[in-house]
C-alpha cells in the first residue's frame, strides 16, 4: 500500500513542476494565442541560472529568484523586440519563437558545456521525511507545496485582482478590452514576461530534481504540450488537473511499464484528444 | 504566384543541371551537396503541400522522414531483411500511421493541430532515443548498404535521386493544379464554404496529410541508403523545423519555393559549418531573419502585385473560351439532371419539425416547425437575433439542432453531414460573405464545376483542363457580368462583386433548394439589381427561401412570408397579409399594441 502512496505522491510532485512549466504556457496562449516552442528554453534557462547562482552564492533562495527573474527580462524582451509586431499571427510567431529556442540551446550548450549539472538541495530540504514506515523525500514534498502555492496565488490574482480582471477581459475580447482603456499592450508585453517568470521558476526549483542538461528544452517542451492539450488550452485550472494526471500517470507508467515509460504519458493525450479535442476544461 | 511553372521548363532545367554537374568534373563534395538539396527539396515540397495548399501547418512532418529512414535500418540492419522490404515497409508504415494520426490530428483545428502534430513528432523522437535495443537510442543506426553496388558511387547516386525528385515533383505539381489541389487550397481558406459547395472537407485534409507524409517517408528512405544510417536527428523537431524554414524562404505555396529553400539551406548548413559550428545558431537565426525580411519567401519577391482588374493572360473573350469547349453540358449552364421535379414528397421541399437550438442559455430557434412546397419562394423575416440565420445554419448542417427533424423532399437529413446535405441538393449563400479570398473568381466557379462532372478527387488532371467546366464557368461569369474580372483574386474584387459571385456560386450549383441569407445585405441600390435580376431569373422549379432585411428585395421575391422573432414563429401569410399585420409591425416598428 505505502508503495503506491508513494507513487503518487511522487506523481503529485512531477505534476508539480509540470504545473509550473505548463501554467506560463498556457496563460501566454490564452491572452496572446502564442504557441511559444521557446517555453522548454525559457524552463532550462531558469534551471542554469539557479544552478550557477546557487554554486556562487550557496543561498537557496537568491538561486531561485535569480532564475526566475532572468528569464522574465529575457521574455520581455522577446516580447517588445520580436513578438509584438506578429500580435495574432500564430506562424510567424511560432516560427521566431522556434528561432529563439534553437539559438538559446546552442548558447547554453557553449556557456555550461554538456554536462548536466544538478543543483544542491539546500541542507534544511535534503533527506527524507519520515512517518513511521513512511519515507518521501522533503523537496518533493516542498515541490508541492510550492506549486500549490503559485497556484493559488495565480488564482488569485486572476480571479481577485484588477489585473486580473483585465486579463479576463482580453482574452474574452481584446478590442472591447482596448476600448475600455486597458493598456493591451502593456498587458501583453507584462503577461508574456509572467509566463517566462513562471518557466523559470519551474526551472530553477526543479534544478535540485531534474537538473539542467543540454536537450532540456526541447525534452521538456513536450510535456508542457501534452499538460495542455490534456487540461484544455488557455485554462489554468485545465493546466492544474493535466498536470496533476500526467504527473501521476507518468509516476504509475514508470512503476508498471518501465520500458513504455516514454509513451504512457502520451495515450492519456491520445485518449482525451479522441473524446473531447479540447481537452478536459478547453472551452469550444 | 501560387501557380507553379510548367513541368517542361523544370525538366529542362534539371536535365541541364544533371549533365551539368557530375560529368563537368566538379569535385565529388558538390555532387554529395547536391544529393543532399534533392533529398531535402523533396521533404519539404511535401511539407508545402500540406502547409501552403492544404493549409495544415505540421511541425511533426519529420516523424515520416523519419519513419521512412527507420524502417529500412531496422529492416536491413536488426532484422537483416532485404532492403525493398525496409523500403516498402517504410512506405506503408507512413501510410499507417498517417492514416491512424491524421484521424486524431484532424479533429483539431489551428494552433490545437500545431499543438499535436509538434506532440506527435516528439513522441516518435523519445521513442527513437529511447528504445535503444531496436532503434540504436542515440547513435542511431549505421551500416546500411545502398540496394545496388552500383548506387555507392555518389554520382550514380544523384542520378537516382535526380530521378526520384523529377517522379514526386511532377506527382506533386498534379497534385496542387487538379480538383483535388484546387479544393486544398479552396479549404484552406474557407472550410464551411468548400462544405457548403458539397465537398467531403475533412477527407480532403485526411488523404493531404497522408500523401504528404508518404513522400516526406520517401525523402528519409533515400536520406538512409544515401548517408548509411539513421539517426534520431531524421525525426527531430529541428528536422521538422528546418523543412519548415526551407518552405518558408522559398514561399509558402507556391511549390518551388520550397525546392529554392532546400538548395539554400543545405548549401548554407554545409559550407558554413565548416566555419562555424554552431549551426543551430545560424539556424535560429535564419528563421528570425526569414520571418522578420520575408514572410512571403524568395518567391514572394518575384510576384507580382496583386493583380489589376484587367485580365492578366491573353485577352481571350468568353465567346473564345466556349467555342473551344464541346457543348458538353447543356447551354443553360446547368446539369437538369440535379433540378429533380416536384413529385415524390408530395410537393414538399423542406419540411422542418420542432426544431431547437440553444447557445449556453439562448434560445436562438424555439420548436420551429414549417414547411415549404417545391418551387415556392418564400421570405423569412424578422429582426436582427431573431433566429434566421441560425435556422439556416441548422437546416445546412453547420450547426446541430439540439432537438428536432429537417426533412429535404420526404428525405430526413437531421443527421447529414454539411457536404452531403449540399449533395442532396441545398444550395446556400452567407449572410457575411464567405468567398475563398485567395482564390481567382474563375476558379470559384470551377469548383462548382468540377461538382457537376464529379470529379472532386481527380489527383493528376490539371483543374482548368476540363473543357465543360471552362464552359460552365465561362457561362456563369458572363452572366453576372464578372468575366473581366475571372483572374482577379477574389479578395481584390469589390463587395458588390462578392455578393454576386456568393449568389452566383450557390446558383450555379443548381439546387433543389436555394437559400439566400441577405444577399443584398450592404449592398447599394444598384448594386442590389443584378442580384435581384438573378434570383428572378431562377429556374422556376428551384426552392427558394431568402432572408433579407430588404423589404423591397424580400417582398417582389417571395410568394409566401414567414416572420420570426425571439427564435419564434410569430406570423405566416402572404406578402400582402404580412404587411398589414399587426404582430409584425409592433415587432419591426416598436408600435404598442392598440
Amino acid at each position: 500500500m505505502t508503495i503506491w502512496v508513494t507513487h503518487v505522491l511522487n506523481g503529485l510532485s512531477f505534476g508539480a513542476l509540470l504545473f509550473l512549466l505548463s501554467s506560463g504556457f498556457t496563460l501566454a496562449f490564452g491572452l496572446m494565442k502564442i504557441i511559444n516552442i521557446a517555453h522548454g528554453s525559457f524552463y532550462m534557462l531558469g534551471a542554469y541560472v539557479s544552478v550557477s547562482i546557487m554554486l556562487a552564492t550557496g543561498n537557496f533562495a537568491v538561486a531561485i529568484g535569480a532564475g526566475a527573474f532572468t528569464v522574465l527580462i529575457f521574455a520581455i524582451v522577446l516580447e517588445e523586440v520580436l513578438l509584438r509586431r506578429y500580435h495574432l499571427r500564430d506562424l510567424p510567431q511560432i516560427l521566431l519563437t522556434m528561432g529563439v529556442a534553437f539559438i538559446v540551446s546552442r548558447v547554453c550548450l557553449i556557456i555550461w558545456g554538456g554536462d548536466p549539472l544538478v543543483m544542491r538541495t539546500p541542507s534544511w530540504l535534503s533527506g527524507p521525511l519520515i512517518f513511521g514506515d513512511f519515507v518521501f523525500p522533503k523537496y518533493r514534498i516542498f515541490l508541492i507545496v510550492a506549486a500549490a502555492v503559485v497556484g493559488l496565488l495565480l488564482w488569485l490574482v486572476l480571479e481577485r485582482s484588477r489585473i486580473g480582471a483585465y486579463v479576463r477581459a482580453c482574452v474574452d475580447d481584446e478590442e472591447m478590452a482596448a476600448a475600455m482603456k486597458i493598456n493591451t499592450r502593456a498587458l501583453f508585453t507584462g503577461m508574456f514576461g509572467f509566463s517566462g517568470l513562471l518557466a523559470g521558476l519551474g526551472g530553477a526549483i526543479g534544478a535540485p530534481y531534474i537538473g539542467a542538461y543540454p536537450g532540456l528544452d526541447f525534452n521538456i517542451l513536450p510535456l508542457a504540450l501534452v499538460v495542455v492539450i490534456v487540461g484544455g488550452l488557455g485554462s489554468l485550472a485545465g493546466a492544474a488537473v493535466g498536470s496533476v494526471f500526467v504527473g501521476i500517470i507518468d509516476s504509475l507508467g514508470k512503476a508498471l511499464f518501465p520500458e513504455l515509460s516514454y509513451f504512457t504519458i502520451f495515450v492519456p493525450m491520445i485518449v482525451i484528444l479522441a473524446i473531447r479535442p479540447t481537452g478536459l476544461l478547453g472551452r469550444e | 504566384m501560387r501557380k507553379p511553372g510548367s513541368f517542361a521548363f523544370v525538366l529542362a532545367a534539371a536535365l541541364i543541371i544533371a549533365w551539368l554537374a557530375p560529368a563537368s568534373g566538379i569535385s565529388d563534395f558538390y555532387v554529395h551537396l547536391l544529393v543532399l538539396m534533392i533529398i531535402y527539396a523533396i521533404f519539404a515540397m511535401s511539407l508545402d503541400v500540406l502547409m501552403g495548399y492544404a493549409g495544415l501547418p505540421s511541425l511533426g512532418h519529420a516523424a515520416f522522414f523519419g519513419l521512412g529512414a527507420y524502417a529500412i535500418g531496422i529492416a536491413t540492419v536488426k532484422l537483416s531483411l532485404p532492403w525493398w522490404v525496409g523500403l516498402i515497409g517504410g512506405l506503408v508504415l507512413c501510410t499507417a500511421v498517417g492514416l491512424v494520426f491524421g484521424v486524431i490530428a484532424l479533429r483539431t483545428h489551428g494552433l490545437y493541430f500545431l499543438l499535436i502534430t509538434l506532440a506527435f513528432g516528439q513522441l516518435l523522437w523519445g521513442a527513437a532515443i529511447r528504445w535503444g535495443s531496436f532503434t540504436g537510442g542515440f547513435n542511431g543506426l549505421p551500416g546500411i548498404v545502398p540496394p545496388v553496388e552500383w548506387l555507392k558511387s555518389t554520382v550514380n547516386f544523384f542520378y537516382l535521386a535526380l530521378a526520384v525528385l523529377l517522379a514526386l515533383a511532377f506527382i506533386m505539381l498534379r497534385l496542387v493544379t487538379s480538383p483535388f489541389g484546387l479544393a486544398l487550397r479552396a479549404l484552406s481558406d474557407s472550410e464551411s464554404r468548400l462544405n457548403a459547395l458539397g465537398y467531403h472537407v475533412w477527407l480532403y485534409k485526411y488523404v493531404a496529410f497522408i500523401v504528404t507524409g508518404v513522400i516526406a517517408g520517401c525523402a528519409g528512405a533515400l536520406n538512409a541508403f544515401y548517408n548509411g544510417f539513421v539517426s534520431s536527428r531524421d525525426l527531430s523537431i529541428s528536422m521538422s523545423a528546418e523543412a519548415i524554414l526551407m518552405v518558408i524562404l522559398g514561399g509558402t505555396g507556391t511549390l518551388w519555393g520550397p525546392l529554392l529553400g532546400a538548395v539554400i539551406i543545405v548549401a548554407l548548413r554545409n559550407l558554413l559549418s565548416i566555419y562555424f559550428e554552431d549551426w543551430l545558431i545560424i539556424l535560429g537565426a535564419f528563421f528570425i531573419v526569414a520571418v522578420l525580411y520575408a514572410p512571403n519567401g524568395i518567391m514572394g519577391w518575384f510576384a507580382k502585385r496583386p493583380k489589376s482588374s484587367a485580365p492578366r493572360d491573353e485577352d481571350q473573350s468568353p465567346a473564345v473560351a466556349i467555342a473551344k469547349a464541346p457543348a458538353v453540358i447543356a447551354a443553360s449552364a446547368a446539369a437538369p439532371s440535379k433540378v429533380v421535379s416536384r413529385q415524390g414528397s408530395d410537393g414538399v421541399a423542406l419540411a422542418v419539425n420542432n426544431l431547437v437550438r440553444t447557445f449556453g442559455g439562448v434560445v436562438a430557434v424555439r420548436n420551429v416547425s414549417f414547411s415549404v412546397r417545391a418551387g415556392e419562394r418564400v421570405a423569412l423575416l424578422g429582426p436582427n437575433g431573431a433566429g434566421k440565420t441560425t435556422l439556416f445554419h441548422l437546416i445546412t448542417g453547420a450547426l446541430a439542432p439540439n432537438s428536432g427533424t429537417i426533412a429535404l423532399f420526404g428525405q430526413s437529413i437531421t443527421d447529414l453531414a454539411p457536404y452531403k446535405r449540399a449533395r442532396a441538393g441545398i444550395g446556400r449563400t452567407f449572410q457575411i460573405t464567405n468567398l475563398f479570398p485567395r482564390l481567382t473568381v474563375i476558379e470559384h466557379l470551377r469548383l462548382c464545376g468540377i461538382n457537376l462532372v464529379d470529379s472532386r478527387f481527380a489527383m493528376l488532371k490539371p483543374a482548368d483542363s476540363y473543357a465543360e467546366v471552362e464552359r460552365f464557368a465561362a457561362d456563369a461569369l458572363q452572366r453576372i457580368g464578372l468575366w473581366d474580372e475571372r483572374n482577379s483574386e477574389v479578395r481584390h474584387l469589390s463587395y458588390g462583386h462578392q455578393r454576386q459571385l456568393e449568389v452566383a456560386m450557390a446558383v450555379s450549383l443548381q439546387p433543389r433548394l436555394l437559400l439566400l441569407d441577405e444577399p443584398a445585405a450592404g449592398l447599394s441600390p444598384a448594386e442590389i439589381g443584378p442580384i435581384v435580376a438573378t434570383i428572378h431569373g431562377l429556374d422556376s422549379a428551384m426552392t427558394v427561401i431568402i432572408v433579407e432585411h430588404d423589404m423591397d428585395v424580400a417582398l417582389a421575391v417571395a410568394e409566401r412570408v414567414i416572420v420570426f422573432n425571439h427564435g419564434e414563429l410569430v406570423a405566416e401569410g402572404s406578402p400582402d397579409t404580412i404587411r398589414g399585420d399587426e404582430e409584425v409591425q409592433r415587432i419591426y416598428l416598436g408600435r404598442r399594441r392598440a
